[in-house]
């Protein structure tokens, strides 16, 4: 019934419901919870979500994705820093949109360096699945230091477009990008492996035609 | 209820309930249906419907009015008339009247059938008849019809009335049957300025400006007006090549109009010579929208985007064909911000609001921008204003969706025209193209061969483009031939380079080459880097050099050559060719063109340049994305 009037948008209703059940579960919690971070009722959903900590039940990944939502709203930085501590004492396996909300937490909240180690950790959690490797051959300029080579290709426009939307957008939205040249062999690579890691779907026009990055593949099909 | 509301109801009270007078009170105020069936009910109650001088008169008020239910009711009448053995008379003008409303209508068809019943009830009919069934012919472009009432014409030695000759000569131009109108032209004894207006105006129209200048000459001097020096201006004007001599006639001319001065405006403008299009402009007497737009497009069309934008503010009075003008030249320019700033004053509706054009420049700007949001606002505006979207808007909503990213929503647009035209199917093709599906663009081309809708070379552009993009050679190929054999389209240069690049692509790359050196149109430097960038994605570098080299020769300033052989000269690890190469565009100043890209954000674009750190969040995106380049990164969750 909760889950229902949230549903509904009747927060209120859902409120009153909710502090009626004789025994609540994660659900209800997280349920009540996300509905107040969709209608923008930041700050009532982080204090329902301290509320649900001292009442000793444990949040999931749904409920700490919405509070994490929230204190990225409200650029609670302590308050999601904290959230980031408990997901580690708990042990609390982290998804990628778990992943995602704690970026775009750091992000908001101008903690760019945290924002990349959490980035990175998703590197090394997806290391073999997911792996990125620099396509040096694809750069044009005038290097021969490989290291600047792979300096040199993280600085395409793409890229830096592509971070920019991820660090000010919120988690699972679509990012378009737009390039006045030929996507290299590269940055499409990239793209894909943080279009999975983020689970964001990114499309980008470059000079020629579209390509829409979701999962970890492209629409091209690599023939481009 | 039209009797109650009328307030003219009153005066009419004291009239007999038989009288004419109230019922022809009340025809001005009919307007709709019920109007019309009240009305009805009247004349027959009253007897009136079989009053000739009523009825006359209705039908001559309503057959020509702009409300359908009364122009639908003038003809019942008519008819009526005919079937009921009534008064019809052999007066013609009564049918005319009804002919007019078909042939000047929406559905010239019906003017047909209404001339073809009107010679079945013995009224013959006037020169007007056949005149207006002529011009019926001309918009539903039906020659043989028309061909027929010539004939008829003929037998009944009206032929030679100098208006129905008139009116030949110009259902014949009409339906560009260009032969059959001089051979008229020839034969008549007696001609006025109309008729060798006409042919003029023919010959221009298609061209021919040299035949059209003949007849001028032999235009007597007396025949000679206004329209005809404006129409012979025109021609010459146009033709590019020829502006030298419209010059000598617009100097001869022995009065002028406000059309002169803006077809030499325009013809100065179209042949680049924007400075003497503005010493005209300048020096003309009284400027009128057209002037400025033409002034405005000319400046726009030279690059002086400045120039053209400092005479749209100078203009004395908004206009909109003067902002489509302004915003056509920001887009060429490829201002598209500034094209939309002008749309979004006009939509404001003060003073002026937009038109199909408007909407269509702010579509094709919006593509350019890839700002998906506001062409679904403007979508919604063309929803809201009822803005038909079977035309060029059509076109432009499903091009600017296609380039927004939004693939379904164009073919929703698409599906949504009910009678597609082949630019509609060239766009949802391109679109398609460019988002690699190719078989679905494929696909949309064989719906077109199966409702025999003829393609152009635009189409067999995108349908290549398609199956380069995703592979489909073999598809590829058959279409093709079948631009070539089937639909007898000589390829254009575009469309050798599409097969190259789907040959090439898939790795074919000796079948591109022996393509490519059995072409029978020069290729040109995109031809050649297409082949090229082929040979190095499949690692053929024994070609790739070949092909670069020469590039190299013939497109010695393109960066995209040179960064293409210095890619295929470290492909054969050839070190001290990547060297000289990279060199060699130093020495040239040959720079690479920088990547740009760009993003946009609660309606603000960002843009990131490589290596440029001028946005101020780069510093953050770079660290980003440096952390998450390093292979060395800690994992956060030992952070803590």
């Amino acid at each position: 019934m909760a889950s229902g009037y949230v549903r509904s948008g009747k927060l209120d209703e859902a409120k009153e419901f909710f502090e009626q059940m004789p025994e609540r579960d994660v659900v209800s919690w997280s349920s009540v919870i996300s509905g107040y971070v969709q209608a923008g009722c930041f700050l009532e959903a982080l204090d329902l979500f301290h509320e649900m900590l001292r009442s000793g039940a444990k949040p999931n990944q749904f409920t700490l994705v919405s509070a994490l939502s929230a204190c990225a709203n409200l650029v609670a930085l302590d308050q999601g820093r904290w959230i980031h501590v408990f997901i580690g004492k708990n042990e609390i396996k982290m998804n990628e949109r778990l992943l995602a909300s704690l970026i775009d937490m750091y992000a908001k909240c101008a903690e760019v360096e945290f924002a990349s180690k959490v980035f990175s950790s998703a590197r090394g959690l997806r290391g073999k699945t997911a792996g990125y490797v620099p396509e040096v051959s694809e750069v044009l300029l005038d290097i021969d230091d490989e290291e600047d080579k792979k300096t040199a290709l993280s600085r395409h426009s793409e890229k830096l477009a592509i971070a920019f939307g991820i660090m000010n957008t919120p988690p699972g939205a679509t990012i378009r990008i737009v390039k006045n040249l030929r996507v290299c062999g590269d940055c499409h690579q990239a793209t894909k492996f943080i279009s999975k890691v983020y689970s964001r779907e990114i499309i980008v026009r470059d000079r020629t035609r579209f390509h829409h990055f979701k999962d970890g593949v492209c629409s091209c099909k690599d023939y481009w | 209820m039209l009797l109650r509301s009328n307030s003219s109801w009153s005066s009419s009270s004291a009239q007999p309930w038989s009288s004419p007078l109230p019922t022809l009170v009340l025809l001005r105020s009919c307007r709709t249906v019920p109007d019309v069936s009240q009305l009805h009910s009247r004349l027959i109650t009253t007897g009136l419907i079989r009053s000739p001088f009523l009825t006359s008169k209705i039908i001559l008020s309503f057959s020509s009015s702009p409300h359908p239910p009364l122009a639908r009711y003038a003809r019942f009448l008519l008819f009526s008339r005919r079937t009921s053995g009534g008064a019809a008379g052999d007066d013609p003008f009564l049918w005319n009247a009804v002919i007019k409303s078909h042939s000047h209508g929406l559905d010239p068809q019906h003017a047909l059938t209404v001339f073809c019943l009107m010679l079945e009830s013995g009224v013959f009919g006037d020169k007007f008849s056949f005149s207006l069934a002529l011009k019926a012919c001309s918009r539903v472009g039906d020659v043989k019809v028309g061909k027929q009432i010539h004939g008829l014409l003929s037998k009944i030695d009206v032929g030679s009335d100098l208006y129905l000759a008139n009116g030949l000569i110009r259902f014949y131009l009409r339906c560009w049957d260009l032969g059959s109108a001089r051979l008229l032209f020839d034969r008549m004894s007696l001609m006025d300025s109309v008729t060798y207006n006409l042919m003029i105006d023919g010959y221009v129209k298609c061209g021919m400006i040299d035949s059209a200048r003949a007849v001028f000459n032999s235009t007597p001097s007396e025949d000679r007006n206004l329209i005809t020096w404006n129409t012979i201006l025109s021609g010459h004007s146009q033709s590019g090549d020829q502006l030298e001599i419209a010059w000598e006639l617009f100097r001869e001319m022995p009065e002028r109009d406000s059309v002169s001065w803006n077809t030499m405006i325009d013809g100065c403008v179209k042949a680049g010579k924007v400075h003497e299009a503005r010493e005209l402009f300048d020096t003309m007497p009284d400027r009128d929208v057209v002037s400025w737009a033409s002034m405005i497009d000319g400046y726009a069309k030279v690059g002086d985007i400045s120039a053209a934008s400092s005479l749209f503010d100078e203009m004395p009075e908004g206009d909109v064909v003067a902002c489509n003008a302004m915003m056509s030249g920001y887009v060429l320019n490829g201002l598209h911000e500034e094209a939309l700033e002008i749309f979004h004053c006009m939509r404001s509706g003060v003073p002026l609001s937009p038109d199909m054009a408007t909407l269509s420049i702010a579509l094709s700007a919006i593509a350019q921008l890839v700002r998906l949001d506001e062409g679904l606002a403007v979508h919604h505006y063309i929803q809201e204003n009822g803005f038909f979207v079977g035309g060029k808007l059509g076109v432009a909503l499903i091009d600017m969706y296609s380039k927004c990213g939004s693939v379904e929503k164009a073919m929703l647009v698409f599906d949504s025209i009910k009678e597609k035209a082949v630019d509609h199917w060239n766009a949802m093709i391109g679109g398609l193209a460019i988002h690699g599906l190719g078989e679905l663009a494929f696909d949309h081309f064989l719906e077109m061969e199966r409702l025999s809708m003829e393609p152009d070379h635009i189409t067999f552009i995108g349908v290549l483009n398609a199956c380069g993009h995703s592979g489909l050679v073999k598809e590829g190929l058959i279409v093709f031939e079948l631009m070539r054999r089937i639909h007898k389209l000589e390829p254009m240069l575009q469309h050798y380079g599409c097969v190259v690049d789907i040959l090439s692509r898939a790795g074919y790359l000796e079948e591109a080459l022996t393509f490519v050196e059995a072409m029978p149109i020069e290729p040109n430097d995109v031809v050649w880097r297409t082949l090229l960038s082929g040979s190095r994605i499949h690692e053929n570098y024994e070609i790739g050099k070949a092909i670069a080299d020469y590039i190299i020769q013939v497109d010695s300033h393109s960066s995209s050559s040179y960064v293409l052989l210095s890619n295929v000269y470290a492909g054969l690890s050839l070190w001290e060719c990547v060297s000289r190469t990279r060199t060699e565009m130093k020495e040239k100043k040959i720079k690479k063109l920088p990547g740009c890209s760009w993003i946009e954000l609660e309606g603000t674009v960002c843009e990131f340049f490589a290596h440029d750190k001028s946005h101020p969040q780069v510093t953050e995106a770079c660290s980003m994305l440096g952390s998450m380049l390093s292979p060395n990164a800690e994992v956060v969750s030992h952070t803590y």
